[in-house]
This record gives structure tokens, sequence and C-alpha cells, in this order.
């Protein structure tokens, strides 16, 4: 009797190993988060936080001392006006954290919103404003002696994956409810809201007095900040994840079927053909000395001169979903799903260093 | 694609379609898809259910208790006798839990379906774009509307109640998971046809499953995402109406001491 209870009581364990194993459970399942001042890179890798320094690629810190399956890290971290790392938890637990950029220690965190911290918080001078996918915007002033810096929410509804953008004047948000939002960020109230076809995983581009929202519902739309007006349409082939980036009036952006646009931004038409290199593109692009740098889905670094072929940089293995960072004389790409966490290239693509996978 | 990924695939779809036709309620979505799994697997946990009972039956039997006691400590003896008996009364022994086992990819590819529909992660949501069919608009679906009732189904349920802080509880008092037990515990126990063998290893089987399976899919229910407890919510009570409409509920076995068969009068 003793056997067969012991037989029941493995096949239920291996029952729930099963269960935890195949159900995508909230250990370590997206695409790092990258940000990097200086001298450092930090990646918001599944349940830590690295802290890798540039001139040679050698860990720093990690965050925390003790990685456990309730924090789980993936949003790019942002740096608040005194050089302080801010990153959320997409954890169980979901806590949004002040980090020292030298030691990775704890200097403040936020445990009172509901859900994910999937997008980065932006900061505005002392004020940091974070939104959190159970539809709160959060807004946080940090020079504030006190622990408790919260100094207002705008309850939007909608789930926000993407860091919000602003002119000076207004806040722009973007939610996967296919909603954008307009926020005064000193009434902490909504001036208007638009409704597109789409989900909108990407961050939205202001400039020029318009605001430019990429979204799956295969356009990139050109909102009027002033009247709250679609002003223009410009269709695409597949969705639009990361948003746009602005040179010299032309915005330049890829799309999930491997498209990449560039179109003037007075009239949403095109600048140049599009080109389709190899792969997906989710990231946004990165512009840097008159060339536009983009990643695709199947590991391939891009640099482009509007009017001109896409010139291969450097093919790494791994799933290129994050959006490429520059840093000093580098450019840093975190590959997913590759033979390294992240990769440091020159200007030409050459591979400077790199961070292996399993960490140190 | 994996064979496995298609598999699951199929599952997405059937979920995603249910949940457009039904006005975008993921909610009544799972239950809904809940209820078409029974009906398809009805065939398999009727056939279950009756090799069970007369797996039971057997441990009853006089001619197995004889062999039972005349083999005791002949164990190849006593298998070769057993599959004798076995085979003269048409039983096939494994055909209890094939069934169970033809289930369990079923099991894990809704649990999957459901996570990977919710897409609480950028990955996830990649994957889901991926593995949506044509006939479906996906740019209007996502993303999907996972509140229902007081829950978010793509997190672990809590109710909250104010000024109530219990530290191993910070989703509050799991209302789910302990339906999901309870619900367990009684479809485990109406299954259960008494018996009168002390030595009765499908009854002795049986009682620690109506231990271990309530506390295991609570812990599932209050550890995963919600939607998943609905699930099993809704399959407990459906092998419930099961069992009751085909007359084999054994409502005693509910009672303490109610597996023991009624005195002879």
């Amino acid at each position: 009797m003793k056997t067969n209870r012991m037989i029941l009581f493995l096949a239920l364990a291996l029952l729930a190993a099963l269960l935890s194993a195949c159900g995508g459970s909230p250990v370590a399942t997206t695409w790092p988060g990258l940000a990097a001042s200086e001298q450092t890179a930090y990646l918001a890798n599944g349940s830590v936080v690295l802290a890798i320094r540039l001139s040679d690629g050698e860990e720093l810190w990690s965050f925390p001392e003790n990685p456990g399956a309730k924090l789980i890290f993936y949003s790019n971290p942002v740096f608040t006006s005194d050089g302080q790392l801010l990153v959320g938890s997409s954890g169980a637990d979901h806590t949004l954290f002040r980090l020292d950029p030298e030691t990775g220690n704890e200097t403040w965190s936020f445990s009172g919103a509901d859900n994910h911290w999937v997008a980065s918080p932006l900061v505005v001078g002392e004020i940091v404003y974070a939104p959190n996918t159970d539809g709160t915007l959060y807004i946080f002033d940090m020079s504030i002696e006190e622990a408790d810096k919260l100094t207002g929410t705008v309850e939007l509804g909608g789930r926000f994956w993407a860091q919000p953008a602003t002119d000076g004047t207004l806040l722009f948000l973007t939610s996967l409810d296919h909603k954008v939002f307009a926020v005064d960020p000193q009434k902490k109230t909504i001036v208007w809201e638009v409704e597109l076809d789409g989900a909108i995983a990407g961050s939205p581009l202001a400039a020029d007095g318009k605001l430019y929202v990429g979204s799956f519902g295969t356009t990139l739309e050109a909102i009027d900040i002033a009247t709250h007006k679609i002003v223009w349409t410009a269709p695409t082939e597949g969705w639009l994840w990361g948003g746009p980036v602005l040179d010299g009036g032309t915005l330049y952006f890829g799309d999930l079927d491997g498209n990449f646009y560039a179109i003037n931004s007075a009239d949403g038409k095109p600048a140049a053909d599009s080109t389709k290199p190899d792969g997906a593109i989710l990231a946004a692009p990165l512009f840097l000395d008159g060339q536009v740098i983009f990643v695709t889905e199947n590991g391939t670094v891009y640099s482009l001169t509007l009017g001109e072929d896409p010139h291969s940089m450097e093919k790494l293995d791994g799933k290129l979903y994050t959006a490429p960072v520059t840093a000093g004389n580098l450019i840093l790409i975190a590959p997913f799903q590759g033979e390294f966490l992240l990769v440091a290239l020159d200007m030409d693509g050459k591979e400077e260093w790199h961070y292996p996978m399993e960490q140190k | 694609m994996s064979p496995w990924d298609i598999f699951v695939s199929i599952f997405v779809n059937t979920l995603l379609w249910i949940y457009n036709l039904i006005g975008q309620n993921f909610g009544v979505a799972i239950i809904l898809f809940t209820i078409l799994i029974k009906v398809l697997t009805w065939p398999l946990n009727a056939s279950q259910l009756k090799s069970a009972k007369a797996m039971q039956d057997m441990q009853n039997d006089k001619d197995w208790q004889a062999i039972q006691k005349k083999y005791a400590k002949d164990k190849e003896k006593l298998a070769q006798e057993q599959m004798r008996v076995y085979k003269e009364k048409g039983i096939n022994p494994f055909s209890s839990c094939l069934p169970t086992l033809i289930q369990l990819p079923v099991i894990f590819a809704l649990y999957q379906s459901i996570t990977r529909s919710l897409a609480s992660t950028p990955l996830a949501l990649l994957q889901l774009t991926r593995s949506i069919g044509s006939f479906l608009d996906v740019s209007a679906l996502i993303p999907l509307n996972s509140r229902f009732l007081w829950m978010d189904l793509g997190l672990p349920e809590g109710i909250l109640i104010p000024g109530m802080n219990i530290s191993f509880l910070p989703n509050g008092i799991p209302s789910l998971a302990i339906i999901v037990a309870l619900t367990t515990y009684i479809q485990t126990k109406l299954t259960t046809p008494p018996t009168a063998n002390p030595n009765d290893q499908s009854a002795a089987m049986s009682k620690m499953m109506s231990v271990y399976m309530p506390l295991l899919l609570g812990w599932f229910a209050l550890t995963f995402p919600s939607g998943l407890a609905v699930y099993f919510i809704t399959s407990n009570l459906l092998g419930i109406a099961q069992y009751a409409m085909m007359g084999r509920a054994n409502w005693r076995g509910l009672l303490p001491g109610g597996n023991k068969p009624a005195a002879a009068k």
C-alpha cells in the first residue's frame, strides 16, 4: 500500500511539474530590456537586472542578490535625473525599484500597483511618469525625501506596454486596448483620447505638433496634438510593434512582416521605397551618425542610409527583439535565445565583446 | 511549428473563435470551451466510469478474493491468475486509466491555450499573433478582455477584504481555489462506489485521490492564472453532472463513513 501511495504521489507531482513547465508560468518568458549610461550597460533579463561594464563586458553587479520566481524584469530600465536606475517587475511581485547604478543596491521602491510593469517610465526632471498594466498612470516626485513619493495617479484603463512620450506640455500614452491618451501632467486629467484600429505596443513619438503612432491595425497614424484629429495614415504590410524614429522630416520604422519604411513626417508619403531584409522587425530603430540602425528577428543588425539598400553589419545568434542602444562608440545588442546575452559592436558592426548567456 | 504547437494552436483558435462569437467575454468562452471538450470526451469518460465500476465490482468477487488469498506469496502466479479472471469476465484492466491518459494532453493544451490567449508578456503576444488563423480578425481581437466577474483571468484570483492583511495570501482570500478544491473533492467522492472489502486496493487509491487531487488542483488554482480555475470548476461540475445523469453518483460517499455499503437487512 505504501508503494501505491508513493506512485500516486509521484504521478501527481509529475503532473504538477509538467503543467508548470508547459504553461508559460511567470518565469523569464520574454526578451530583455536594455539601457546604458556612459560606462555601464543595464540589462533587465528575467529574474535579474545586470550591470555590465562597457569597456570590457565584465559584470559589475546583479540585482536582486537572491533571484527568485516572483520578480521578473524585461522592461527597458531608465535613469532618473540624478542617474539612479528605475526598473519595474512583471512577476507576481510587481514592484517598481530604484537602484544605485554603482552598486545595484535598492534605494527606493513602490509596491502599490495592481499589475505588471511592462512599460518603461518616462522621466521629466524630478518627475517620473510610470504607466502600469493595471490601467493607471502613477506619478512620482523623486525630489520628495520621504519613501512615499507618489504625488498622484490618472486612471486611464487599458494595458500600457510602451513608454510614454511628451511634447513638453502634454503626456502621451498608448495602450494595447487600441487607445492613445493625451494627459495634462499638471492637472492629472485626460485631455483627449483617440481610438485606433489595432493594439499599440510601441511608444508614440511627439514632434512638430503631431503624434506619430504605429499599431496592429497595419497603419502608422499622425495625430494633430492640438485638435486630436488624424492628419494622415500611412498603410503598412504588417503590424507595427516598435515606435518610429524621426530624423530630418523622415520617419523610420519596421513591421512584423519584415518591411522597413522611410516616410515623410509631413504627409505620410514614402520618402524612399520600403525594403524587406530578412525577418520581422519589432524593435524601434536607432538613429546614429546619419544612419539608421535596425535589427531583425533573424539576428541581423542593419544600417541604412536614406535612399540606399540596407547594409548587413553583423549576423548574431538569437532573435533580435530588443531595441539597439548606443553608448560611447558602441552599439549594444541584446539577443534573445542566442549564444550571448549582450553583444557590443563598434560603429562598423565588428564585435568588441560579448556577455555570455550564463550569468557569472 | 512543432506538432504540439499545432495542437495547442487548434485550441487557441477554437477558444478565440468562441470568444469572438459571444461578444468578447473570455470567462464565458472558457466555460463554453470546457463544455465543448467535455462533450467531445463524453464517450471516453463514460467508458472510464464503466471500467472503473467493473474493476471495483471485481474486488468484491469471490473468485477474485480466492486467488488473492491463494497466491498471496507468489506474485507472478497471482498476476497470471488475475489476467485470466479479467479475460474471463471481459474486463480490460487498462481501459479505466486509458481515457485519463488520453485526456492529459487535452488538459495541458487547454492550459497552454488559456495562458497563450491571454498573452501577458510581449513574447506571448508575438506567439499568439502567429498562431491565430486568418478566419479571425486578430487586430480587432487583441488584446483579449481578461476581466470576468471580479477576476482578471490572467492573474491568480483572490478577494481582498479591507483591513485584512494575510502575508501568505497576498492576493486576498482565494475563493476560486477553495471552490476548485471543494468541487474536486465532491467529484472524487461521488465517483467512489461503496466497498465491503477491507483489502480493496482501488478503493484505497480512490481514498488517496480524494485527498491529493483537491489539494493539487487547489494549489494550481491558487498559483496559476484564474482562467485555469474557471476551467477546473466548470470541468468538475460537468463531471458531477455526467455521473449523476448516468445514475452512478454515490451521494452517500459525501457523508462521513458513507463509503461503507449499507448493512444487510
